[in-house]
């Protein structure tokens, strides 16, 4: 039937059929990808009040305020990739212009989609199986188990994969955008699009920081060796190199650190609020009385130590683009940003956050035993090279998924 | 120009093999010294400093269940100290309980190893204390743990599970890069 109306259009009618259904398939994914990321901030704070929640006041049950922040986020998400995800299945099987095979990939044969709704559905998906498996395990464990849970593991990779997804439904879209007629109004040279995406990529970064004092302290001998540096230096390297190769924009990743400054700046602000708030209406009590969570320029101002390594990205795709005509590089010269960028984080983090934890040093010997100084050499350097082989795989691995998001329009 | 895409596509692959070296090592080194937090190594051994006497404390289960008794052995670094003490099982923060002593005992052998077994009856998070009494005073250490539930599924398989979506992760990020390659195939023949 719709077939036949079409095809009793005239020409005219026809390509204006045609464009007025493509308006609507770009309008569908492009609120949808901005529906995701309110989502997605709210899971955000969402996620760093979970952690404050169990520091200041313990997680007795599972409906705690913040799981029901995260878990309202996490559904609201998935069900809206589920229902785009069918609803561009239809519109394709339909043949109604824009989606088609440039813009949607098949899944089983059986759905077609961007790419972006898919990852972002088995994320949330992942998330939400972790869920009951979680409190199964403070179940068995009791309710001190920290980030580095089995289960919490797996919620966080949902999470973290749910993100990658809404970048990935930005860039498609961004890319289909790049390559229509009509030129898109730019605000500090990006579109709103492209602003999407370094948003969103804002905020997986404040997915790295919320569970970087989780991270594990290795014990080598009588050293304990905080681990918290590698998941910021592989973390900054991916999403800053992505950035600029995917809007190949000298300055992205400067914006990138100035607008993660910005969500930890919101974070701060609401969350303590938030646990006093919550405390009182539930009234329930501080783990430890008198301990009650006031607002701090340390934690929200945290992300500055990754301002000298974004300047870096910067200042080399400047002088990139000035002399071949693009932010892009040889991996071989990525690799190598990646060693580059990768002191300054490896370095500034543990000054800014010495005053946040008594974990901020990197190295934190047994009290009273003296190390010799063979197996202290071999520890520090073995530390230092952990981090730029992490610093070489996230400039990598943000140059490979960079150009994707730069080019792919599915 | 051959030997220098020779050169590059070795240091990638050196870079990714170290990479997934170092990965492997992170997470079996993780899973093993996560402060116990649920970690799956059936026994560990910290080297600590109680006070003046630096210590080997062996654990020989850790996690821990509630109410299956595990045995602390202590061993002096300096074997010619003559310590006595006890070790005192305190409940961490969430963790409903009162604390428990127990006596260290001499186990007899020459390097002045002491012993004592212990039962903690309530899941969640403890702190194993140890407190030596010696010719230079008194000292203290301690060892977090957390303890599981009878029955408990045990963690390595948790984290099997737990740890498998980072799998399909890589796959999928293995595939992207061989997309990207198509990609730059593809707008060369443009």
């Amino acid at each position: 039937m719709a077939h036949s109306k079409v095809h009793s259009m005239t020409s005219s009618g026809l390509q204006a059929h045609s464009r007025s259904a493509i308006i609507g398939e770009r309008k569908l994914r492009r609120v949808s990808a901005w529906l995701l990321l309110i989502f997605l901030l709210q899971g955000e704070l969402g996620a760093v009040w979970d952690r404050e929640w169990h520091a200041y006041v313990g997680r007795d049950q599972f409906w705690t305020p913040p799981h029901t922040l995260i878990y309202t986020c996490v559904a609201g998400a998935g069900l809206l990739a589920l229902a785009i995800v069918i609803w561009e299945t239809v519109r394709y099987r339909k043949h109604v212009p824009g989606a088609d095979d440039t813009s949607t990939i098949p899944i089983f044969g059986l759905f077609h989609a961007p790419l972006g709704f898919y990852i972002l559905g088995f994320g949330a998906l992942l998330a939400l199986v972790a869920a009951p498996l979680d409190n199964y395990w403070h179940e068995l464990y009791g309710i001190d188990i920290a980030l580095w849970a089995p289960f919490h593991m797996m919620g966080v990779t949902g999470g973290l994969i749910g993100i990658l997804g809404m970048v990935y439904v930005f860039a498609s879209e961004a890319a289909i955008e790049r390559q229509a007629e009509a030129k898109p109004r730019r605000y500090f040279g990006l579109t709103a699009l492209e602003i999407g995406m370094v948003l969103t990529l804002a905020s997986f970064m404040n997915f790295v920081l919320t569970g970087f004092l989780q991270f594990p302290i290795v014990t080598v001998g009588t050293m304990h060796i905080t681990t918290y540096p590698l998941p910021l230096v592989m973390g900054g390297a991916l999403c800053f190199v992505a950035a600029v190769r995917a809007t190949q924009k000298p300055g992205v990743a400067t914006l990138l650190t100035l607008l993660l400054v910005l969500h930890t700046l919101i974070v701060e602000l609401f969350v303590p609020w938030a646990i006093r708030v919550a405390v009182g209406s539930h009234a329930a009590l501080y783990r430890t009385p008198g301990k009650i969570p006031y607002f701090t320029w340390d934690y929200a101002l945290l992300p500055v130590f990754y301002l000298v390594s974004s300047i870096i990205i910067d200042l080399f795709a400047y002088w990139t683009l000035r002399r071949t005509g693009t932010t892009n590089t040889t991996m071989l010269r990525t690799a190598l940003l990646g060693i580059i960028i990768t002191p300054p984080t490896f370095l500034l983090a543990p000054v800014l956050l010495r005053t946040y934890t008594s974990f901020a040093p990197i190295f934190l010997p047994e009290q009273g035993i003296a190390i010799p100084p063979l197996q202290l050499a071999v520890i520090i350097t073995l530390s230092i090279v952990a981090a730029l082989i992490l610093g070489v795989m996230g400039a990598l691995l943000g140059a490979d998924i960079g150009d994707v998001w730069r080019w792919s329009k599915r | 120009m051959a030997t220098e895409k020779k050169v590059y596509r070795l240091f990638v692959r050196s870079i990714a093999g170290m990479g997934l070296a170092l990965l492997m090592l992170l997470i079996v080194t993780l899973v093993g010294t996560t402060n116990a937090l649920a970690a799956s190594q059936p026994a560990s051994i910290e080297t600590l400093a109680a006070g003046p006497y630096a210590i080997d404390v062996s654990l020989s289960q850790n996690p821990p269940f509630a109410d299956q008794p595990f045995d602390v052995i202590v061993r002096p670094q300096n074997s010619t100290l003559q310590l006595k003490g006890e070790v005192i099982a305190q409940p961490g923060l969430g963790t409903d309980a009162t604390d428990l002593h127990t006596e260290l005992s001499a186990t007899g052998d020459n390097r002045g190893t002491l012993k004592s077994t212990i039962h903690i009856p309530v899941r969640g998070a403890w702190n194993i204390v140890i407190q030596l009494e010696g010719t230079r005073g008194v000292g203290r250490a301690s060892i977090p743990v957390t303890v599981g539930a009878p029955g408990a599924m045990a963690p390595s398989l948790a984290w099997v599970i737990g740890t498998s979506p980072l799998v399909i992760l890589a796959v999928f990020l293995w595939l992207q890069h061989r997309y990207r390659r198509s990609l730059i195939t593809q707008l060369a023949k443009q």
